[in-house]
């Protein structure tokens, strides 16, 4: 039986955040940036939504006077990912 | 089909099944393969702060026996390791502030190093504390290099099993022979055994630490992370 697989993470950028963030303690917006190889406005927009899911935590500091967007993946995130990777496998069996 | 995948930037689109296995599986094997860019600065830092305090240390025996002062004044080197200590806290907070990522495996290693530099403190108050309440200092101050290399073995032999980085267990092989060759220096040379002892660890720091550190630096610096 086919079960939904949640859309928030069944999109390619959201899901290459999630999946970096999950072998990670956390991660810098430069890092994912580099990663994924996205653009940083099209990264900036995922990444709100998974934060304002709960899946991710953004912390926004300064170094210096640049700033800096720290994420990292939170239970909320980790359970959906799971699931996710559950739901996932109906569809490749 | 993942190489297709990645030829191209990844866009916020959806995609297939298939896809989206070779996404989670492409973006977990980078994230484990990273290597933070000057990864083994201190590995070579504290390899070299030791190796010289050691070295100096044997200069200072020559220079004092020389001017036929008490060679045991010869030790105070060794709070230029208080300082130095200090210089690496700061260092690290700095790479705190920029790393780019930290991995959890980084979070193990620096609680392993942690560890390592709490039961250091903690020898170092025992051996003190019972020779100068039991008024034997030779025997006691004779274990503090072998032990102390045992320990560090210790710690770099789980940094090279997590980092899965041959240079570190090769480094944690030279610790625990330089621990069984500190011991036997006592054997051997009896009241010399110090002396060689300290030239045995500042080889053993080049070879377990600066060694790895340098050759860390430069797959890190490869890797372009």
């Amino acid at each position: 039986m086919f079960k939904d697989l949640d859309p928030l993470l069944h999109s390619q950028l959201r899901l290459a955040v999630m999946s970096l963030l999950l072998g990670v303690e956390e991660a810098d917006f430069v890092y994912l940036k580099a990663q994924t190889g996205a653009t940083s406005g099209n990264l900036s927009v995922q990444i709100d939504k998974l934060n304002e899911a709960g899946y991710i935590q953004v912390t926004k500091t300064f170094q210096g006077k640049m700033p800096r967007t720290v994420c990292k993946i939170t239970a909320k995130g980790v359970n959906a990912f799971d699931n996710y990777v559950k739901n996932l496998k109906t569809y490749i069996k | 089909m993942r190489r297709k995948i990645f030829q191209s930037k990844i866009m916020e689109t959806k995609f297939t099944e298939q896809e989206s296995l070779a996404v989670i599986s492409e973006m977990i094997d980078r994230a484990r393969n990273n290597i933070q860019k000057g990864a083994g600065t201190f590995m070579i830092y504290w390899g070299c702060m030791v190796a010289l305090a050691a070295l100096l240390n044997i200069a200072l025996v020559f220079i004092l026996h020389g001017m036929s002062l008490p060679l045991n004044y010869s030790f105070n080197i060794w709070w230029i390791m208080l300082p130095a200590w200090i210089g690496s806290f700061m260092l690290h907070r700095k790479k705190d502030r920029t790393a780019i990522v930290k991995s959890h495996i980084d979070n193990i290693i620096s609680s392993v190093w942690r560890a390592f530099g709490i039961s250091n403190v903690i020898f170092l108050l025992i051996i003190f504390g019972l020779s100068y309440s039991l008024k034997e200092y030779n025997h006691f101050f004779q274990l503090i290099n072998p032990i102390i290399m045992l320990i560090t073995a210790v710690g770099e032999y789980i940094t090279a099993k997590l980092c899965r980085f041959r240079p570190f267990l090769n480094g944690a092989i030279a610790m625990w022979t330089g621990s069984l060759a500190c011991a036997l220096a006592i054997i051997l040379f009896r009241g010399n055994g110090v002396l060689v002892q300290f030239l045995i660890l500042a080889i053993c720091m080049i070879i377990g630490f600066v060694i790895p550190g340098y050759k860390l630096n430069k797959l890190a610096k490869n890797t372009h992370v």
